[in-house]
């Protein structure tokens, strides 16, 4: 067996899906984000476990199963090839290694009660319908949220910063790209989990993966069975210990030459380096091959359940902002419940569902989904929410539900999405510019994409009037209402979404003679 | 000191000693005399590209406002995340003619650009004026930040004293103002004027102050030195972002005019609705910035 082809096999299809989903995340094959996303993201082992029950058991969700089959067959090679949080901390042990020549060492304590204790955890939520646990410590998730937090602001402020340096000189070449929103308290805490991951792993290897990853833990304990393993032939060993020092996971024991499978990641590191090549990947002889593994069919029992208290936290329309007096809007605006994006089908379900990647926010051409704090519930921190403030849903798109791993926001088509009716808009007169003012504006159905929000004569005027119909809740008229502090038209979350009516297309009657004299 | 910099002083000096803000310095230029005969040129039946060619030719030929190694800008209608076909923005065809009849006349460059209401990328995009912009060898410029748009005032702004104004109407010596002919829910029309709210930074404080007024106020920072109102396609309900193609009807017009005023007065008969009518077209008129009265001017009028 070449271990150093396998190897270089595995850094391979690793780095392949690492830069794949930072480019999926910095938004850079847009136009194929659906197609694309779903194949790079299909092996991904939260999200598509949360995907088939999300979607009621649809094909394009069996990547975790797959990964399931392939560990029972090889040990955790997602860990090794697939787990873009794994390369992230395979890099930076790379690169600290390039400075301080650090070596591994064997642990002989594997930390059961940490590691088991964080999945049951983890496992017990779910099965009470929080995906909390799951979100938090989902390498995918970790690695997305730093992701869309570190990497693409990084990323977006260098594009901006070229395209002012072209024009200055009148060269507009480069688009300017939106910063997506972030909450202060979001971003830190992405941040402190993204860095730990990769500090951890400078220092000591694959900790994160075997400490508290609960996809590492599952895999860890699927993997004890599995049908190849990793053997060192003492025949042959020269008893070195070179191979130890190479062991990423710490699982490696040189004196006794035995692996702790559970912990192992299949990086092939040992092997690779063992000069006497004392290493085997063999049949395991103590296998039993059909046995019903509890932790993962438990999995399949992960049922919808209330998510008990979503008391959204209010929040409060509009900043006060330091500008003209405008003389309105001065009522209140409560918003009881957070809008969740179409395709979602409901709050539950979507909070539910989640795992709270923010690939959907970092793909968001209109930039209105940001992470939530508390609208969804302690259980649903960090899942995107609609924020009408930041801007509102472009009626012609459908990325999130695209490009969503978990199938939290469902595959929609875009004449489906044209009549899901995700909040409905209320008008508050009291705070319309035209009652207060007497002025004309209406910013509201101006924007209004189906005419949901349409200009009433009053009072020799024109006064907003809401369709509830078919309004869908896109919150552009709320985007678009000029009245601060609290604006005069906002949406109202549906809990459940609803179906609008398709909108009506009279077809005006006309008979131009294009030979007629002009009206002047 | 930077360009910006170097903008913002010119204008406060050309403020100070009472010269003309920058987009009329060039306008100004062609005094009435030296001008053509026609202050409106109207045509009807044609394609887009046909219909501007026309009226055109008619006052001069685009050399009339473009000396040679001019910068242009062009400010279409692109507003909204539709097709050409939905005629809420200004139709991709005119511009390009625009665009093309620019470089003839020996423009060095051509820009266009708009604060959009839709996401302006996908707006840029789907008004198919992105292409069309690109394949005529102008540079579409992004209007999304505010880092763009820079202080100025409006002399004898009655409710809009200062506005935050795309640096490139600022920079440009020839500035094109090509709106299309719509229906508007609380302006009643979108023509020229209104689209001139595509150049500005904070359309919520006109909202909140006085539309109409706003509208009117602002048309005393400085004229386009043309108009043309693209009316191909004409959106008569629903506006100003239209439902679906059930709300256009295809009235083939085009009118051409370096009187914003009277140009939308034109406009608005063809929409069929009394200039006077329309608050904003009635304050400019009275404010004697342009002609609302079209029986006093020398009108072309062209069927093809």
């Amino acid at each position: 067996m070449n271990f150093v082809f396998l190897k270089k096999i595995r850094i391979a299809l690793s780095l392949l899906f690492f830069i794949a989903i930072i480019l999926l995340f910095l938004d850079f094959i847009r136009e194929y984000d659906g197609f694309l996303s779903s194949l790079i993201l299909f092996f991904q082992f939260i999200p598509s476990g949360l995907r088939f029950f999300a979607l009621f058991f649809t094909f394009s969700a069996i990547g975790f199963i797959i990964v399931v089959f392939l560990t029972l067959f090889f040990g955790r090679i997602y860990c090794a090839g697939f787990c873009p949080l794994g390369t992230l901390q395979d890099i930076f042990s790379f690169l600290a290694g390039k400075i301080k020549k650090s070596k591994y060492k064997y642990d002989s304590n594997s930390h059961d009660f940490i590691r088991y204790g964080l999945l049951i955890i983890t496992f017990f939520l779910l099965i009470f319908g929080s995906t909390i646990a799951a979100n938090f410590l989902d390498p995918y998730s970790v690695f997305g949220r730093g992701a869309s937090n570190i990497i693409s602001p990084i990323y977006v402020g260098i594009n901006n910063g070229i395209a002012l340096l072209l024009e200055k000189n009148n060269y507009y070449l480069i688009k300017p790209k939106t910063f997506h929103a972030v909450e202060v308290d979001y971003l830190i805490l992405s941040i402190i989990l993204f860095l730990l991951a990769a500090v951890l792993a400078a220092v000591k290897g694959r900790i994160y993966c075997n400490l508290i990853c609960p996809v590492g833990s599952t895999l860890g304990l699927i993997s004890r069975l599995s049908l190849y393993k990793l053997k060192i032939e003492s025949d042959n060993c020269s008893g070195c210990g070179l191979c130890a020092t190479k062991c990423k996971a710490n699982c490696l024991d040189s004196e006794t030459k035995t692996i702790d499978y559970s912990r192992c990641v299949m990086c092939f590191n040992c092997a690779a380096e063992c000069k006497p090549k004392a290493f085997r990947f063999i049949r395991s002889k103590n296998i039993k091959p059909h046995v019903k593994i509890n932790n993962n069919s438990s999995k399949r029992e992960f049922i919808r359940k209330a998510l008990g208290g979503i008391m959204g936290a209010i929040s409060v329309s509009a900043l006060i902002q330091r500008r003209e007096n405008s003389g309105c809007g001065f009522v209140p605006v409560l918003k009881k419940f957070p809008v969740s994006p179409p395709g979602s089908q409901s709050i539950e379900k979507f909070s539910t569902y989640c795992s709270a990647c923010s690939l959907c926010v970092a793909v968001c051409p209109t930039k209105v989904l940001r992470p939530s704090l508390f609208e969804y519930g302690w259980a649903g921190i960090l899942q995107p929410v609609m924020d009408y403030n930041i801007s509102f849903c472009n009626y012609e798109c459908t990325k999130c539900s695209e490009v969503c791993p978990t199938g939290a926001i469902a595959p929609i088509t875009l004449n489906e999405k044209k009549i899901i009716k995700i909040g409905s808009a209320v008008f508050i007169k009291d705070n319309c510019v035209v009652e207060v003012k007497r002025t004309e504006c209406g910013a509201c159905s101006e924007h209004c994409p189906t005419k949901a929000v349409k200009m009433v004569p009053y009072k020799g005027l024109y006064l907003p009037e809401v369709e509830q119909d078919i309004c869908v809740g896109c919150g552009a008229c709320e985007f678009a209402c000029p009245t601060v502090p609290f604006k005069a038209i906002y949406v109202k979350s549906a809990e459940i979404h609803k179906k609008a009516k398709p909108l009506k297309k009279e077809i005006i009657e006309h008979n131009i003679d294009y030979k007629e004299d002009f009206p002047f | 000191m930077d360009r910006r910099d170097f903008i913002k002083k010119g204008i406060s000096l050309g403020l100070t000693i009472g010269a003309a803000p920058a987009f009329m310095k060039y306008a100004d230029i062609y005094s009435k005399g030296v001008f053509n005969e026609y202050d409106l040129v109207a045509v009807k039946g044609g394609e887009p590209e046909v219909m501007f060619d026309k009226a055109i030719s008619e006052i001069g030929g685009m050399g009339k406002f473009i000396k040679k190694d001019s910068k242009v800008l062009i400010k279409p209608n692109i507003g909204w995340d539709v097709s050409p076909e939905r005629a809420a923005n200004t139709n991709p065809k005119l511009v390009s003619r625009i665009i093309k009849s620019c470089y003839s006349a020996g423009a060095k460059k051509v820009y266009v650009f708009d604060n959009t209401c839709d996401n302006w990328e996908k707006s840029y995009k789907n008004s198919g004026i992105e292409k069309a912009v690109k394949d005529s060898g102008g540079e579409m410029v992004p209007g999304n930040a505010e880092r763009y748009y820079q202080n100025v005032e409006i002399p004898n702004g009655v409710k809009l004293k200062t506005a935050k104004v795309h640096e490139l109407v600022l920079d440009s010596d020839v500035f094109i103002n090509v709106p299309i002919l719509k229906h508007h829910s609380s302006a009643e029309l979108t023509i020229a004027m209104k689209n001139l709210m595509g150049i500005v930074w904070d359309r919520g404080y006109w909202h909140r102050n006085d539309l109409h007024q706003c509208i009117a106020d602002f048309v005393n920072y400085g004229k386009p030195t043309l108009n043309i109102i693209d009316a191909y396609r004409v959106l008569s309900k629903n506006g100003p972002r239209g439902v679906s193609e059930a709300d256009v009807i295809p009235s083939k017009s085009l009118i051409l005019s370096r009187d914003i005023v009277a140009a939308d007065a034109a406009a608005a008969k063809i929409f069929g609705k009394e200039p006077k009518n329309v608050r904003y077209i009635n304050i400019a008129g009275q404010n004697k910035i342009g002609n609302i009265n079209l029986e006093e001017l020398a009108i072309k009028r062209i069927i093809l």
